[in-house]
């Protein structure tokens, strides 16, 4: 298996001349912050069990023990799972620029996968946005594209350096127009499929 | 097991109908990560810690459960 078979094409519809400018997932704050809260429900466990020990230990003897058990251990299974769900969201929900498209891929649920492309000629307005202590601190904020097509706006959520993002989009964008003015074609006419 | 009191029907019925749903989810989760996943390393790797994690603590959980209701 070489290298390359290792790796799957970001997105389906990825041309083997297409440049991968830039691939961005939420920032690693929000991915933390929702692991605090998991690890919250995580510590209730060995906090419950300790304050059990201290002052009911009579609970861990005969069927009550094997009770407390069963409990703990699907308490467990719950926590796990929520863990993994944390962390596909998070690997799955990306956003890629290309030089001719900007693409989002949505794991909005573990049932829905929504994969949006924009051509970078039908962006009509780029806006970033910081907000908050926590963005303000780890740089990471929104970037909204205001599109032409039938979505109206795409949306990058949480992501780190939404400035820099913004700046690349706009680079992009001014480079397919001079392309497009000096040959008269533009990223939509390269060969897509 | 001892299942001819009616509650130790319900329990194991509980018991049951909790960790399939549980079951469930986590192999549509990993069915997912591995099909829209980029890096079939990663994936794997993670795929298999968590199942190892999930299948021996659903292991504990049944003889957790077989020893409640046998007594």
């Amino acid at each position: 298996m070489t290298s390359t078979t290792l790796r799957k094409k970001l997105f389906p519809s990825q041309l083997d001349n297409e440049t991968i400018f830039l691939v961005v997932r939420e920032h690693w704050v929000h991915l933390l912050l929702k692991i605090i809260v998991w690890a919250f429900f995580a510590a209730a466990l060995p906090l419950f069990s300790y304050l059990a020990h201290a002052y009911t230990p009579a609970i861990f003897d005969g069927r009550s023990g094997h009770a407390f058990s069963l409990i703990t251990q699907i308490y467990t299974l719950f926590l796990a799972l929520s863990l993994l769900l944390i962390w596909v969201f998070y690997y799955l929900n990306i956003q890629i620029i290309t030089d001719i498209r900007i693409v989002d891929i949505d794991q909005v649920g573990l049932f829905s996968h929504v994969v949006s492309e924009l051509h970078i000629d039908k962006i009509e307005d780029v806006t970033s946005e910081t907000d908050g202590i926590l963005g303000t601190i780890f740089n990471y904020g929104y970037v909204y594209v205001q599109t032409a097509g039938t979505i109206e706006r795409f949306e990058f959520q949480n992501v780190p350096h939404p400035a820099s993002i913004e700046k690349l989009i706009l680079d992009l964008y001014e480079k397919n127009s001079n392309f497009a003015k000096d040959t008269g074609n533009n990223a939509a006419q390269r060969q897509l499929p | 097991m001892d299942t001819s009191s009616s509650i130790n029907l319900i329990v194991s019925t509980v018991y049951y109908a909790i960790t399939g749903i549980l079951m469930l989810f986590s192999a549509f989760a990993i069915y997912i990560l591995i099909r829209y996943g980029r890096n079939i390393i990663l994936t794997l790797l993670v795929s298999s810690v968590y199942i190892l994690f999930f299948l021996s603590i659903l292991a504990a959980s049944h003889f957790s459960l077989n020893a409640l209701l046998a007594l």
